[in-house]
């Protein structure tokens, strides 16, 4: 508080107090020096919200609330993975221009902007190699430079881009970085609990929470896993208390499954435990039904997936597959088995130069791709055709001491169509970052 | 951004998180609200987590046409410094640490280890109602509106008690209460 300001207001509520000038001056300034020091123990703090927290639950809840419980976490174990909601300026704004980009009308995430210098998306030092890039288990091949998948470019047939030019306006991108938890709440508190004396917790340092389970105690319960470490949280069914039979007996006939009653499925476990779906697409399965109804072996379980949208905007992975909320649907019980991808959606942001030319993408699309991995010699002229691309966010992993950070990419997926080459061909999309560093890394 | 009362609808609704949200706006306000009236953090500690409790457990009893929830919460938190006080001298009507007796066992509870018997002898001069409105204005720095909203006047009242106690009051009086009260 001013003195001097705290003094004008007096004199204005009350002007005969003028002729008391410097004595009130001079008390007031006194009386604010002696303000005392009412400084609160944070871990008192920290310790009654959760003490409450739990009160409040058992006031306000018989049954339990999965998006409640997440929002509850944010609060008890500190900023990061779950403060998803946390209310931030939204600044990041994608590029727009590009006509082919279908906006979803689903409420945005909001994505801090920031110009911290550990943002470390482009490195200087020229680190990035195919090591930083999630490879979808395929394995990959050690390069010093970065590649745009499908990598290594192990195809023989050619790539003919047939949508036409595409106009990039924006002479930088924001890049999107999925903010890292680390929280060092409960970490004291589970050891007064399990009365855990034998050892000096205090003599540790640093501690972290790596991880923590949750089981819900009734018979075909779920239990929840929080990952601190990677940030994201998965559910699976506690399987102490459910019926173990595996006897040949499905509630769903594997033959006779339909697209629609799986999807129904995941809508109602959605909604039964109240998972905050409005930052994802409408349920979709992860494969096309009449592909997988086609193979000698029908599969036991589906994968439903709300895809992850991102202002909008769809986020993939680096081979273009689908990123989101995934259930999985168990045919043999009818039921969800486990449901995973819910990641912390704490963003900040950072913009970048970015490509405004759209030729080099097409002739990077279109070059000789050197087939250094061919596994079945096809008749020249083989090609898969790319329609226009579609506007989405990329999933770029980097990887280092411990930890991997994860960054959205403004980038543009290429699916193919209309195809000569084989099956394995027509899945492999081509995602091209639009941002012009790691570009040009990929491409040279 | 949520404004209280649509927080503790939210609660109300089964929105836990509403409720921290509550909470990590009103945590340090109360705290120090109770500090500088029983002048400990260890009662101010307990006190604290005794209004929070309440605040669950009554929330149902909370009527938005008697009043809003800052009002509300405040009142609870005053209430709780009486009752803590209460239970120590049973026989005296006591709202903060300045009109207890000057006695030992008080004394020895007050980590600012103030001299009771010098605040008392000029304190009793201003009501408890006066005390919150200057440490709220002075050292709070909180609005004549917030201040009005948990005492419960309207904020033309407010401001006029506030130039009222600053000028009917010996200034040397005021400063030498302020002094005490830090000493």
């Amino acid at each position: 508080m001013d003195t001097e300001k705290l003094l004008q207001e007096i004199f204005q509520l009350d002007p005969s107090l003028q002729s008391q000038e410097d004595t009130i001056r001079k008390s007031l300034k006194k009386i604010m020096k002696a303000k005392p020091d009412v400084a609160f123990d944070e871990d008192f703090k920290q310790n009654l919200i959760s003490e409450l927290l739990t009160l409040a639950s058992e006031k306000n809840h018989s049954s339990f609330n999965l998006s409640t419980f997440m929002k509850n976490l944010s609060y008890i174990f500190g900023a990061g993975i779950l403060a998803a909601l946390a209310i931030v300026p939204f600044v990041s704004t994608p590029n727009t221009d590009i006509a082919m980009m279908e906006k979803d009308p689903t409420p945005q995430i909001i994505v801090e902007n920031t110009s911290a210098d550990d943002f470390d998306f482009l490195a200087e030092d020229g680190d990035i190699t195919t090591a930083d890039i999630a490879e979808g288990g395929r394995g990959g091949v050690q390069t010093s430079k970065m590649s745009i998948l499908p990598y290594p470019r192990q195809n023989n047939f050619s790539y003919n881009y047939t949508g036409g030019s595409v106009e990039l306006t924006e002479a930088e991108l924001p890049v999107i970085k999925v903010k890292n938890v680390k929280t060092k709440a409960l970490v004291n508190s589970v050891f007064k609990t399990l009365n855990i004396s034998q050892m000096d917790i205090e003599a540790f340092s640093n501690l972290h929470v790596g991880s923590v389970n949750f089981l819900e105690d009734r018979d075909n319960g779920y239990s929840i896993s929080v990952d601190f470490h990677n940030g994201n949280v998965s559910i699976n069914k506690n399987w102490a208390r459910w019926d173990q039979d595996r006897t040949e007996k499905f509630v769903i006939n594997k033959d006779e499954v339909k697209e629609s009653e799986l999807i129904k499925i995941a809508d109602d476990f959605v909604k039964k435990y109240g998972i905050d779906i409005s930052h994802h697409g409408k349920a979709e399965l992860e494969e096309n039904m009449e592909i997988i109804l086609q193979r000698a072996y029908k599969p036991e379980n589906y994968r439903i997936v709300y895809p992850l949208l991102v202002d909008g905007t769809k986020v993939v992975n680096q081979q273009g597959g689908m990123t989101g909320i995934f259930v999985n649907v168990d045919l043999r019980t009818g039921s969800v088995s486990d449901v995973h991808g819910f990641e912390s959606q704490s963003y900040e942001s950072k913009k970048y130069p970015a490509m405004t030319d759209f030729s080099p993408i097409q002739k990077f699309l279109e070059q000789d791709n050197g087939n250094s991995f061919v596994f079945e010699e096809k008749e020249k002229g083989d090609f898969v055709k790319l329609a226009q691309p579609e506007r989405v966010w990329m999933q770029y992993f980097r990887h280092g001491k411990g930890e991997a950070k994860q960054y959205l990419v403004p980038a543009l997926v290429f699916t193919p169509y209309d195809t000569k080459a084989d099956d394995w061909a027509q899945n492999k999309k081509v995602v091209v970052p639009l941002i012009q560093d790691m570009f040009d890394k990929a491409s040279k | 951004m949520k404004n209280d009362q649509q927080l503790l609808s939210a609660y109300i609704h089964g929105d836990d998180a509403a409720f921290a949200e509550l909470y990590e706006k009103y945590f340090s306000k109360i705290y120090n609200f109770v500090f500088y009236k029983v002048y400990s953090q260890e009662n101010a500690e307990d006190i604290t987590a005794d209004v929070f409790h309440k605040v669950i457990e009554n929330v149902d009893k909370f009527n938005a046409k008697k009043g809003n929830f800052s009002q509300w919460i405040y009142s609870i938190a005053r209430n709780t410094v009486v009752d803590f006080f209460r239970k120590r001298f049973p026989t005296d009507n006591i709202e903060d640490i300045f009109d207890a007796p000057a006695r030992d066992d008080v004394e020895r509870e007050v980590s600012a280890k103030i001299s009771l018997e010098k605040v008392e002898k000029y304190l009793r001069t201003l009501k408890p109602q006066q005390r919150e409105i200057i440490i709220l204005r002075v050292w709070e720095n909180l609005s004549y509106k917030e201040i009005a909203l948990i005492i419960g006047k309207n904020e033309s009242a407010v401001k006029m008690s506030f130039s009222r106690i600053v000028g009917k009051m010996n200034p040397d009086l005021l400063l030498l209460y302020f002094t005490l009260l830090n000493t």
